[in-house]
């Protein structure tokens, strides 16, 4: 009866204890050297030998309940614990995360990448030029000669004191690329070129890309191919394509091409001046004046060029309105628009 | 260049629609850059007669208008009007009620001041027929009550405005562009009228000498005696308006008229300050007084009409085909004309428009090429029209012909060229629309290497067509491009490099938390010098837009440093920004070279980041930027020296150093200076660094190397030194001495603290704690080992450093 009594009072504290240090003190006081439990156990010795096994029984049974008991109350102490110090820890979650700075590419850089990469893989090389070039790879190789008017319409900066000049547009590397190389060619020349223009729509510095193949019978047909492939790659949906005979004096055909509005679907916005087309690059046949210059010949070979303006796409694709913003250099405007 | 509806009738029965008109236009090669339709502008309004006109009696400068615009109700329209130039009786130009005027206004009804408008008389500014207008527009009074505006005026339905490309010279005119209209629309076209002209044999003949024979291959006079000249008539006045040209008097409103018609330019002297026609190269210094009232030098190489040959007895009447001089010319006095119809070399004419800015409607058309046929029917068609409206008697066409006559060109062109260059075949109904165009062609039978070949004879004003490539282009056009499949070449491409390294380069930089800028590649003089002192390497452009960009940069910190200006002025200070770009200068050893270097720039300024919540914000420094550089050169595989220097330009002494590669210099940090920072007006210190890319290797694939199976131990050992002790003798000598007694043992060695206090400064020291790393391959050391590799060091900084461990 007594040992009953015991194990309810030691399993009432043990369910009470409310940290684990007290929980301790009471198993102290039942099971400990000097508790409770262990002094009956004593006294089990006193016991007529008969009555021994039976008691010897009951005790370690209610050792064994008090010992699960303990390990319970251990368990929901250590529970408690727990939750509290989740509690304790909670943070609020709306503070601001820790960053660092990331940076970002120029979305001009950004948009040459993409596409070059494009174009790379494709199986287009990159190649690249100088930005201050003579006569022959800016105009005359190029079949522009001297008093043409195609050569006025390029508002030239000249350098002082020599034959040199700020090349006008990145034609001069499909020149350099076919004299340094032999056909077949597929290149990619990406870079920087000058025009002594300066409004809301022109830069003296700006842009461009280069695009050429010369290879056996290269037809235009191919050349049509691989700029859809690009503008809808570029601006990510099949857009429509319209070319428009045009005159350049280094490729015969020569086309415009557009591309149905990008911000109207080809229903007609300021930004299309209401035709439901944008004029995105000029492109043709390479002439065979121009492959003749570079020794290819020009009944052998034959290929395609066309050069874009990086700023216009770019422009395009992000709804930039004004040219000039992208050489501010604002840095808000980076981190907004950069990649 | 303009192209008007009706005058495109008068030669071509067009039944397309505007639309339509466009569209072909686009297809053929001709863009449209605009249309405008002054007829449709006029919808609504009518022509009125004022039958009443009385004061408004609330307001002095109104009147109460009753007009009649003869509609079926006897009721006349009351308008307010606030022009002050109309009486009863005149015929006005009535704008009815829901009339949108050019302006974009509709008309509503309106109670002006108490009295109710039905309309408004309108003002050629408001039909958009002129810029401004002084009061409304008063009519004839033969026009008919009740007709509609447009009719009274002949305005035109439509006025293309037209881009033509620089090749096609033959289309600068009504009747060239009615060519291409009616070869795509299958339509007759018909040629300009053109009566007997009774030649008078009391006219005298001019006298005409060519010097030049080159520069003028043909040149036909004629003089016309007896003229009266007075205004030409209504309609060829109201068609050179449309076309954007302003009439003068009868004489030189029919040259501009031919010139638009037929592609011809013409130029009428008056024949009485013209003895003879001498066309030759000008001599230095002979002058032209221009029309447009501006003295030109002539150089030797225009070409110019002179009265003689001598340069001291001539006058220059003209600048050949671009403009002429102001008293040769025709006026409303002149009683006699000589009328000039010619061929001048393009070439020429280019050069001499382009040099004294004269880029007139003539020389445009010089430049692209005219047809030599012209210019006889161009002459006969002007004598006409002069004679009709002015009188007078015409005398024989003079003639000089020097050039040979222009050779008919055929082209010969292999049959499955087009479909070779195009890529789809091109079927024989096209040649249907090019023989409508003026190509002739001719089967060649013999063959060339097998090859079926086509002659094709190539019309006289298609100077653009020289051989068989350019034909292809106009079977591409009649084709129509939409027509070309667009098909992906299957071709053997090689494996491309996805990225060149400079590119790589600069990505590295930008993953390092930095933005891109761009920047321009030509800056001023002034921030050339704030990097480079002397200039004669600079690459100067001759003809720059402004002096902030008039020489190529040969650091891109000038640019940087501005980009940092503008953006610290705009409240951002906080700047970690990257270039990637070009340097220019000339070359020291070719002449007149020009040498491009690839550079990779960095500038830091402002603090690190905001201060947050968390964290506070730290100024940048010298080390900041140093760390960036360091995580930089780590990432693309290098590890270079920075050394102190100090005479970088711009740059801080003291706070500046040399970054080197083994031996070879590759590029700096640094400070930048007072001086630079203060001509930009920054208050705060900014950081600059560039690297050459050009000096530093590709970067090649990084190797795998094993990771260590064995500890490392490391001993941290701090000294006091003499303050002026640097990082790198502590760290050289500590590897010396730790080398010298554990070889291989030594893995690393760094700084992980610097400290001063007050008591190590009384001593003119200065605390560094470095780290001592070792580790062997294949083993674990030895506690001894790393004991005497540590003494060591610990002496040796002693006997060559001074140093002692604290």
């Amino acid at each position: 009866m007594q040992l009953q009594k015991l194990q309810n009072e030691a399993l009432q504290a043990y369910a009470v204890a409310d940290s684990s240090g007290s929980l301790q003190q009471q198993q102290l006081n039942y099971t400990g050297k000097k508790g409770a439990l262990t002094a009956l156990l004593k006294h089990l010795g006193k016991l007529p030998a008969t009555e021994r096994p039976l008691a010897g029984k009951h005790v370690n049974e209610v050792k064994k309940t008090l010992a699960q008991a303990s390990k319970q109350a251990q368990e929901r102490l250590q529970e408690e614990e727990e939750t509290r110090r989740v509690i304790r820890e909670k943070v609020d979650i709306s503070l601001p995360g820790k960053r660092s700075n990331s940076g970002a590419l120029h979305p001009i850089q950004a948009g040459l990448d993409e596409i070059c990469a494009i174009f790379t893989g494709m199986g287009f090389d990159i190649a690249e030029g100088p930005e201050i070039e003579d006569e022959f790879h800016n105009f005359d190789a190029l079949n522009i000669p001297p008093e043409h008017p195609a050569r006025a319409m390029h508002d030239t900066f000249f350098v002082e004191g020599g034959q040199h000049l700020l090349r006008t547009h990145t034609s001069p590397v499909q020149i350099r690329s076919m004299q340094n190389g032999t056909p077949p060619l597929a290149i990619v020349a990406p870079g920087r070129v000058f025009r002594c223009d300066h409004d809301v729509s022109h830069s003296p510095m700006f842009h461009q890309v280069e695009v050429f193949m010369v290879d056996q019978k290269v037809t235009m047909a191919e050349l049509k191919g691989v700029l859809k492939h690009f503008l809808s790659t570029y601006f990510g949906r099949d857009l429509d394509l319209r070319m428009r005979p045009s005159y350049f004096p280094f490729t015969e055909p020569s086309c415009e091409v557009d591309i149905s509005c990008v911000l109207c679907s080809g229903k007609g916005c300021p930004v299309c001046k209401r035709t439901g087309w944008l004029e995105v690059l000029g492109s043709g046949m390479i002439h065979p004046n121009v492959l003749s210059s570079v020794d290819i010949d020009p009944q052998k070979w034959s290929g395609f060029a066309f050069g874009l303006g990086v700023e216009r796409l770019v422009m395009l694709k992000q709804g930039i309105p004004d040219l000039r913003i992208f050489f501010e250099n604002d840095v808000r405007f980076l981190r907004r628009l950069g990649a | 260049m303009k192209l008007a509806w009706s005058w495109l009738q008068n030669y071509t029965p067009l039944t397309a629609t505007c639309d339509e008109v466009s569209q072909a236009l686009t297809a053929l090669g001709i863009e449209v850059e605009g249309i405008e339709k002054p007829a449709s502008a006029m919808n609504g309004v009518f022509v009125g007669l004022i039958t009443n006109k009385c004061k408004h009696p609330q307001a002095d400068k109104l009147s109460l208008l009753s007009v009649d615009i003869g509609s079926n109700s006897q009721k006349h329209l009351n308008i307010v009007c606030g022009a002050q130039n109309m009486q009863a009786g005149d015929k006005i130009a009535l704008a009815t009620i829901g009339t949108t005027l050019a302006n974009g206004l509709t008309l509503k009804r309106g109670n002006i001041r108490g009295k109710l408008s039905e309309g408004m008389c309108c003002s050629e500014a408001e039909l958009g027929i002129a810029d401004e207008a002084d009061g409304i527009l008063i009519l004839p009074q033969d026009s008919d009550i009740g007709t509609p505006l447009a009719e009274v005026l002949q305005a035109e339905q439509a006025v293309f405005d037209l881009s033509i490309t620089p090749n096609r010279g033959d289309c600068m005119s009504m009747h060239g562009l009615a060519r291409e209209l009616a070869a795509w629309f299958n339509l007759p076209l018909s040629t300009p009228i053109m009566p007997d002209i009774n030649i008078t044999d009391d006219v005298a003949d001019i006298a005409i000498d060519i010097r030049a024979e080159k520069a003028c291959p043909k040149y036909l006079g004629r003089r016309i005696d007896g003229v009266n000249i007075g205004q030409s008539p209504k309609w060829m006045q109201q068609r050179l308006l449309a076309m954007g040209m302003r009439p003068i008097n009868a004489v030189v409103d029919v040259m501009n008229y031919i010139m638009l018609e037929l592609g011809q330019p013409m130029h009428s002297f008056d024949a009485a300050k013209v003895e003879k026609i001498c066309v030759r190269h000008a001599n230095a210094g002979e002058v032209l007084h221009a029309l447009d009232g501006r003295d030109i030098n002539l150089q030797t190489s225009d070409l110019v009409i002179s009265d003689a040959n001598a340069v001291d007895s001539a006058n220059i009447l003209a600048l050949a085909g671009v403009m002429g001089s102001e008293d040769s010319g025709v006026t409303a006095a002149t009683q006699s004309i000589l009328l000039e119809s010619a061929v001048f070399d393009a070439a020429t004419v280019c050069r001499a428009a382009r040099r004294t800015g004269m880029v007139t409607e003539a020389s445009m058309r010089f430049e692209r090429g005219i047809d030599a046929n012209l210019t006889e029917l161009a002459l006969q068609r002007a004598t006409s029209l002069i004679i009709e409206f002015c009188g007078g008697r015409a005398g024989k066409v003079c003639h000089a012909e020097t050039a040979a006559k222009q050779s008919k060109r055929v082209i010969s062109m292999p049959k499955n060229l087009v479909e070779h260059r195009l890529g789809v075949n091109v079927p024989e109904t096209n040649n249907a629309v090019l023989k409508r165009m003026g190509f002739i062609f001719e089967s060649v039978e013999a063959t060339d290497n097998n090859q079926q070949h086509v002659n094709i004879h190539i019309p006289t004003w298609r100077h653009d067509v020289r051989q068989a490539e350019d034909m292809v282009e106009e079977y591409a056009r009649v084709f129509g491009y939409d027509n070309i499949p667009a098909v992906l070449p299957q071709r053997c491409m090689r494996a491309a490099q996805p990225q060149t390294h400079n590119n790589y380069c600069l990505h590295v930089a930008v993953s390092g938390g930095f933005l891109q800028v761009i920047t321009y590649a030509f800056i001023s003089e002034k921030m050339q010098r704030l990097f480079v002192a002397e200039s004669e390497l600079d690459v100067v452009v001759a003809n720059p837009i402004s002096e902030t960009m008039s020489i190529m940069r040969r650091s891109l910190w000038s640019g940087m440093l501005q980009t940092a200006a503008h953006n610290i002025n705009r409240g951002q200070r906080n700047l970690s920004l990257v270039e990637q770009g070009r340097s220019y200068a000339k070359s020291k050893t070719k002449d007149a070279a020009c040498i491009e270097n690839d550079v990779l720039a960095w500038l830091m300024c402002g603090q690190n980041k905001s201060s947050t919540w968390h964290d506070t914000a730290k100024d940048i420094d010298f080390f900041s930027l140093k760390g960036v550089l360091e995580d930089w050169f780590a990432k693309v595989g290098l590890t270079p020296r920075f050394i102190a220097a100090d005479n970088i330009i711009g740059l801080q002494t003291g706070q500046a150093a040399n970054i080197v590669l083994g031996k070879q210099y590759i590029g700096c940090i640094g400070r930048v200076d007072a001086k630079a920072a203060a001509s930009l007006a920054v208050d705060i210190p900014v950081f600059v660094a560039e690297v050459q890319l050009g000096r530093i290797p590709v970067s090649k694939h990084k190797r795998f190397i094993h990771l260590p199976e064995f500890p490392a131990m490391e001993r941290d050992l701090v000294f006091a030194l003499p303050a002026q002790t640097s990082c790198e003798s502590l760290l050289q000598q500590a590897r010396k001495a730790a080398n010298k007694v554990a070889r291989k043992l030594l893995e690393d060695v760094s700084l992980f603290d610097r400290y001063s206090d007050k008591s190590l400064l009384d001593q003119g020291q200065i605390s560094m704690g470095i780290r001592l790393s070792f580790r062997a391959s294949g083993r674990t050391l030895t506690q001894q080992e790393v004991d005497a590799a540590s003494d060591a060091v610990i002496k040796s900084i002693a006997d060559t450093l001074g140093g002692s461990l604290r």
